[in-house]
């Protein structure tokens, strides 16, 4: 199996200030990586660059061997829930259709048949076809999480990327998003932050602990704990 | 204030009308977007370029619009990095530039009734105006019909449309001309220390009564109608400046709504409670 993703001695700013120092890491096609590491530690400053969020202060980034800046469409991406309005007024199913907005300025851009079809599967998949025209802010904490990874899935993704999915849900529904990613890891590469939940390490196959530098990556997951403490 | 005619009173209410649409969509904008401060802003920054036109005797209009597009470029970027210092700068600005029209006026040999700029003169509004605003009014529609799905990802989530590949900031340049050209076009029906209220208002009204996209930016463009004809009415009757009898109408709106919004909310809390119980 080739690499997923190539994060080749990254270094990212912001005025001047490093968020992330010269990180290399990679990620095998079909991984479940857990990424952690202390707040404020460049987790989603990494993520924002592997995304193309935030320009590289130097290093390189490859996606499925591409340049990462090209790789639009590959990637299937979960925010935190806080990064978006959700007193927004849109549907569920027009939230999901963004997925297949294209790579463009989308002038008149209009959603074909196979995209309605496409968001249909997805939400059978996830179980949320009953949701499809509800507003997203009366949704629950756990059933808004499944519309953002129906989201991501609906692009057909190769890898999913997810800044703390589960943080602000109650256990039973962190559970159903595990269980539910571990199903999906069947198929897809998995990149995770997950900022204080031992859980995840009965999901995921190998971590990497982050704090500005990588201090860690392995198979070990559960032996970051302790260096969490030195 | 001179009397106002009837023909004043029929371009105003085509200006009126046309203006409802542009500040329908662009309100909606302004509010998700969370720019209300900042077009105030712009709406402030136009004087100083009015006032360099009366000083040198070229047409203000032009003015307005070179310092407003200027402005709404400049404040755009600032906006972008939003730290804490945006909110000074854009004040700073705000103020800067009105005292600058403010000076050029006073220094200039022109007599200008002040109380247009403040609180709008729609009724003075000549052809050539209704026709700039007819033509702010097509582009208006235009780019919210063509980049309409680009725009409400925008809206909803910024971050993930640019995941996406979606354009962001091609998008929020056009989106920022659109927003500077409007405000002149508001400016000129309701005032500059108007402006912020007919942007805000139908909107914030039109998300109490529903969750549809598409429905709030018909809903506001509709609101925004009402207002401004009531508005025109009530000050052709009263001979008095259109802004302050529009932007009346429409906080009046909002308190209604607002309150209408909130006994509901308080009735559907007791009915579930009694089921509950």
């Amino acid at each position: 199996m080739g690499k997923a993703l190539t994060v080749d001695q990254v270094t990212v700013k912001y005025n001047h200030i490093v968020a992330v120092h010269n990180v290399s890491l990679a990620v095998e096609e079909g991984e479940f990586v857990a990424i952690a590491g202390p707040n404020g530690g460049g987790k989603s400053s990494l993520i924002k660059a592997i995304l193309d969020l935030v320009p590289l202060a130097s290093g390189s980034i490859q996606i499925f061997g591409q340049d990462h800046r090209k790789a639009k469409g590959l990637i299937g991406y979960i925010p935190q829930q806080s990064v978006f309005d959700s007193k927004f007024p849109i549907t569920v199913r027009d939230v999901i259709l963004m997925g297949r907005l294209p790579a463009s300025l989308g002038f008149f851009h209009r959603f074909t048949r196979k995209d309605e079809r496409r968001v249909d599967e997805i939400m059978e998949e996830l179980k949320i076809e009953s949701l499809a025209d509800r507003p997203i802010g009366e949704l629950s904490g756990g059933q808004k999480q499944k519309v953002l990874l129906a989201r991501a899935l609906v692009t057909d993704p190769k890898m999913l990327i997810l800044d703390e999915p589960t943080a602000s849900l109650d256990p039973p529904s962190k559970k159903q998003i595990y269980e539910l990613l571990k199903e999906l890891n069947k198929k897809l590469t998995i990149l995770m932050i997950s900022h204080d939940d031992e859980r995840i390490f009965d999901y995921a196959t190998s971590v990497a602990y982050i704090n500005k530098k990588l201090i860690y990556r392995g198979n070990e997951v559960r032996s970051f704990d302790k260096m969490a403490t030195t | 204030m001179e009397e106002i005619t009837h023909l004043a009173l029929q371009h105003a209410l085509i200006g009126g009308i046309l203006a409802s649409i542009i500040s329908g969509i662009i309100g909606v904008i302004v509010l998700e977007k969370r720019l209300v401060m900042m077009s105030g802003g712009l709406a402030h920054v136009s004087y100083g370029g009015i006032g360099l036109g009366l000083y040198y005797h070229f047409p203000p209009l032009i003015g307005a619009i070179i310092f407003t597009l200027a402005g709404a470029l400049g404040i755009g970027r600032l906006n972008r990095r939003r730290n804490e210092t945006t909110d000074v700068l854009i004040g700073v600005f705000w103020s800067i530039c009105m005292a600058f029209g403010v000076l050029l006026t006073q220094l200039s040999d022109i007599d200008v009734d002040f109380d247009n700029y403040l609180f709008g003169d729609i009724f003075s509004a000549k052809t050539s105006t209704l026709w700039m605003i007819f033509g702010v009014a097509v582009a208006v529609l235009f780019v919210f019909i063509a980049f309409y799905h680009v725009l409400k990802a925008y809206l909803f989530d910024e971050e993930y449309a640019e995941v996406q590949g979606v354009k962001v900031k091609g998008l929020e340049t056009i989106l920022f001309i659109l927003l500077g050209l409007s405000t002149l076009i508001i400016l000129m029906m309701v005032g500059l220390v108007l402006t912020v209220g007919l942007y805000a208002a139908p909107p914030a009204i039109a998300k109490k009564f529903t969750k549809d996209f598409k429905k709030v930016v018909l809903l506001s463009i509709l609101l925004n109608m009402i207002f401004v004809i009531i508005g025109i009415s009530i000050a052709y009757a009263l001979q008095i400046a259109s802004g302050s009898a529009i932007i009346f109408i429409a906080g009046a709106a909002y308190f209604v709504a607002t309150f209408i919004d909130y006994v509901r909310r308080r009735r559907r809390m007791v009915d579930t409670e009694s089921l509950n119980a």
